[in-house]
């Protein structure tokens, strides 16, 4: 396999809606900002894989109309229907291969044009769960039962994840949301679907993100810092949420294992510097803490009561804020590798991890943490 | 050096209007399971997997691979899906080529489906187009294929003539009767094709493809793995794929530049000079008979125009020096998010020598092609007997 | 000529596809057992040897076909449950309401299903469901009407 490195990045101020932008211009937008960033042009680019949704953008073959401003025009171009991290692993397989020297990444969702709960709803198959109105959120909030009541969870261990995100947000120039909580305050915000409060769920956001690969060679040869891919896993957990674990995000757990392996990271408190999780709902961060190998089974909530995932402490977790300060949808994943190659190549855009070395980002889709999708990148 | 991967088991399930014994996880599952045994392999053999699939709005189940995964044994494995509208089935089997020759995965099983069945066809189509210009005169894929043709046809008058459509139609719907897994077995004649009804002129019923309910799947191993497996893998000799803009000034729908960059692409990747002398045979998707005569310009087996007397010559027939779509193509079959797949499947099995009663002999390299989008997406993919 | 708006301007548009989903043979079983018998069955793995429910052909777990039926429930424990104060689009019944994720007696996995909005609806519950009258039912899953508690009590 070919060394590739992330060289470029660009990310959108998230909002909750971007009134004077399309997809288009959305796009248009960070895929620029990104081959800037590395001091590439589109033409330096071989190959585009993108992310993005159909049923978001109300229309069939999203890429009909987004391929040109992503810079697909006479290109390598090639759609995944899924988070953005899993298009940057699909990029990385081109590079890895030594047939392709660049790629560009995209991945962008337009919430506010939408009824964003619909995207949730339609992923429920129509036999068993659409027909009861079932969608993510009361997926998510039925995993939360089972890992919280299994475990001895309380509501201030998940709140106090907000709270610890919500205040890294504050200082993350991209995030949508910038004003701190405090633990009253999502504990006194209403259910969204118990035991989920408001405060602990992701907004609805408008954003996109792109991110530049190359090939070793190329990275190397450009005067800036890459960040290198280690390694890169995926994985997608059976369906039906009563076939599944669901105390578990066993998904994430098998594709940071696989990005692990190849990384050769074996002990992933003492050798990760800092880590960005798709963490939807403010339990899921918990259960990803164990996942990922942060901690033993059940022990998420006492790891963030040391402190240990704080921002200065020994594996930060989410300084960008997380998907709770912005969730741009299908590009969530891709901001958390963008927040993470930042971090390592020492050129975060808000606060930093200082000396940071190696970082695992995280992607996560379907109901309930069904798939997650991960790499490590080092510096 | 690049790691080589070829096709080492293929499956298809019988293509009908309607499935309706079956759910779509069911539908793919049949054609999956039929990969693995044609490649003597298990689920639990496969280190990842890939679903191809055409919108979501046909089947009406968003991010359906999380619900079809399982059904293939991929609990707990890596999965993605592609979705990159008509040519998806070819660009997941693409997705997949990469999973293997990156060095990731030594065996990979994609596969690609459609269920129309569930939903309706025409009006997932018209979805398709842009709700800010051109969806409110939107008449699913007929209308554009019908404008594709048109032009075609005026460009080259009188060197090609609305038979020479007809008579691709005649030509495929025949091979399709030595093909069990057709949906549409026809013995007809050009007059037949010029007498059924307009669709949307020039298109006539018969110039059309229908509309079908099946999956495909494929399963592509790595160098090593592949000389285990099977005596003679469809080694991936040359991938190619381009895609365009569908509103720069000079699209040109008659001679696709898309389609003629991918084929270029994947021409130099398998040193191919002459594709029409080194290659023994192609698979194109021509869902509508006129795409056949474009197709084969634009990835150079005849020159611009000459797709009439291509197909007037009888060389591109079964039997001839350079057949085409011996299938019966996507006029006998089209579950649309498989049938850029089964173009690769029906080009692979034909390498490998299994291709039944529409074998082609001798066959050791041969073609794929499909298009999707606005006409706006192309992909070639070729396979060799021998890398 | 100045091209800037005078102000934005939106369209409003549905996309809105009807569907006819074929159901395959096990969920088909599944329906008409619940629509003409009321009765609930599970499929069972001919390799793992797991009860699931609501059955597929297939096993979820493992990925292998299905060999067998058996009947499960018709009560089950409350493995999760979640509470919807608000009502939407959809929603299954009027809110509050509660979904719930209930092991049926002699199944291995669970179903996703609703219960009202009661204390008695807890984790470890024992639950039953409450079918609608045979005239009513039409071989789907919201034939059952809901799962509601065998008694007050339970965790939590």
């Amino acid at each position: 396999m070919d060394e590739v490195g992330i060289v470029g990045w660009a990310q959108t101020e998230h909002q909750r809606a971007m009134e004077r932008e399309t997809p288009q211009s959305i796009i248009y937008q960070v895929v620029n900002q990104a081959l800037s960033s590395c001091g590439l042009s589109i033409h330096d680019i071989d190959v585009v894989i993108d992310a993005g949704s159909d049923f978001l953008d109300g229309r069939g073959i999203s890429t009909c109309i987004t391929v040109d401003a992503m810079g697909g025009h006479f290109k390598e171009e090639s759609k995944v229907a899924g988070d953005g991290m899993l298009a940057a692993i699909y990029a990385y397989m081109r590079i890895a291969s030594g047939l392709f020297s660049t790629a560009l990444v995209v991945a962008y969702g337009k919430s506010s044009e939408s009824d964003p709960s619909m995207q949730t709803g339609t992923m429920c198959e129509p036999f068993f769960l659409r027909p009861l109105g079932f969608d993510g959120l009361a997926a998510a909030a039925l995993q939360a039962r089972c890992y919280m009541h299994r475990y001895g969870i309380g509501e201030e261990s998940t709140a106090a994840v907000a709270v610890k995100n919500r205040k890294a947000g504050a200082a993350n120039p991209y995030a949508q949301l910038r004003e701190e909580v405090t633990l009253d305050q999502v504990i006194a915000s209403p259910h969204v679907a118990s035991p989920i409060r408001e405060l602990e769920a992701c907004p609805v956001t408008d954003g996109g993100c792109a991110v530049v690969l190359a090939h070793g060679d190329i990275a190397r040869a450009l005067r800036v810092r890459p960040a290198w891919i280690a390694g890169v896993g995926h994985c997608s957990d059976s369906y039906s949420p009563g076939s599944r674990e669901l105390h578990k995000a066993t998904a994430a757990s098998k594709a940071a294992e696989a990005a692990f392996r190849l990384a050769g990271v074996t002990d992933p408190p003492a050798q990760l510097d800092l880590v960005e999780l798709t963490e939807f709902y403010a339990y899921q961060e918990l259960m990803l803490y164990e996942a990922i190998g942060l901690c033993g089974e059940g022990e998420g909530a006492d790891l963030l009561g040391t402190g240990a995932t704080a921002a200065a402490g020994r594996t930060p977790s989410n300084i960008s804020g997380g998907a709770i300060c912005a969730n741009p949808l299908v590009a969530t994943g891709l901001v958390r590798l963008a927040e993470a190659a930042s971090q390592v190549s020492g050129r975060a855009a808000g606060a930093s991890v200082d000396g940071a070395k190696r970082a695992l980002a995280h992607g996560s889709g379907g109901l309930a943490m069904q798939t997650a999708a991960c790499v490590v990148v080092e510096k | 050096m690049t790691r080589s991967a070829a096709i080492v088991g293929t499956g298809q399930t019988k293509y009908v209007s309607r499935r309706e014994d079956v759910s779509v996880p069911e539908l793919v599952r049949e054609a999956a399971m039929r990969a693995l045994e044609d490649a003597g392999l298990k689920p639990g053999d496969v280190d990842a997997f890939v679903i191809g699939s055409a919108p979501e709005i046909f089947e009406g189940v968003n991010y359906p691979e999380n619900w079809i995964g399982p059904a293939l044994g991929a609990s707990g494995k890596p999965l993605m899906r592609i979705h990159t509208g008509g040519t998806v089935g070819a660009s997941s089997t693409i997705a997949g080529f990469y999973h293997v020759v990156s060095g990731l995965f030594d065996v990979v099983l994609v596969a690609a489906y459609e269920k129309l069945s569930d939903g309706n066809a025409q009006y997932g189509l018209s979805a398709c187009y842009d709700p800010l210009w051109d969806r409110d005169f939107a008449c699913g894929a007929p209308g554009l294929a019908g404008l594709q043709a048109r032009q075609y046809l005026a460009r080259h008058a009188p060197e090609v003539t609305e038979e020479h459509g007809a008579m691709v139609a005649v030509k495929n719907r025949k091979n399709a009767i030595s093909n069990p897994y057709a949906q549409l077995q026809l013995e007809i004649t050009v007059e037949d094709v010029m007498a059924s009804a307009p669709v949307a002129a020039p298109l006539k019923l018969l110039d059309c493809c229908p509309t079908s309910d099946g999956a495909a799947a494929v399963v592509i191993a790595c160098d090593r793995r592949a000389r285990k497996l099977t005596p003679r893998p469809a080694w991936f000799a040359g991938v190619g794929t381009c895609s365009e803009s569908p509103y720069v000034p000079h699209v040109d729908m008659a001679y696709p530049e898309s389609c003629v960059r991918a084929a270029q692409q994947a021409y130099q990747m398998a040193w191919i000079y002459e594709p029409y002398k080194e290659l023994d045979m192609a698979e194109v998707y021509e869902a509508f008979s006129f795409q056949e005569l474009i197709w084969s310009e634009a990835l150079g087996f005849c020159a611009p125009g000459e797709g009439g007397k291509l197909i007037e010559s009888g060389r591109t027939a079964m039997g001839g020096e350079f057949p085409i779509n011996p299938s019966g193509g996507v006029l006998s079959a089209n579950p649309i998010g498989a049938s850029a797949m089964i173009r690769q499947l029906e080009a692979a099995t034909q390498v490998m020598g299994k291709a039944g009663d529409h074998q082609v002999p001798g066959v050791k390299k041969a073609l794929a092609h499909s298009w999707g989008g606005a006409i706006q997406f192309s992909t070639v993919t070729i396979f060799a007997s021998e890398i | 000529m100045d091209l800037k708006p005078p102000e934005l301007i939106y369209l409003e548009g549905e996309t809105r596809c009807n569907y006819h989903w074929a159901t395959g043979g096990a969920v088909a079983a599944f329906l008409s057992a619940i629509r003409d018998h009321g009765k609930l069955l599970g499929a069972v793995c001919e390799s793992c040897g797991g009860v699931t429910v609501p059955p597929q052909t297939y096993c979820e777990k493992c990925g292998s076909s299905m060999s067998d039926w058996r009947e499960v429930g018709p009560g089950g424990v409350v493995m999760s449950w979640t509470r919807i104060a608000d009502g939407y689009e959809g929603a299954p019944l009027e809110a509050p309401f509660r979904f719930v994720l209930v092991r049926l007696a002699g199944a291995d996995t669970a179903m996703v299903h609703v219960a009202p909005d009661v204390d008695g609806i807890k984790v470890g519950a024992t639950v039953s469901p409450e079918f609608k009258p045979e005239g009513e039912r039409k071989g789907a899953v919201t034939d059952i009407r809901w799962f509601v508690p065998d008694a007050m009590g339970g965790e939590e």
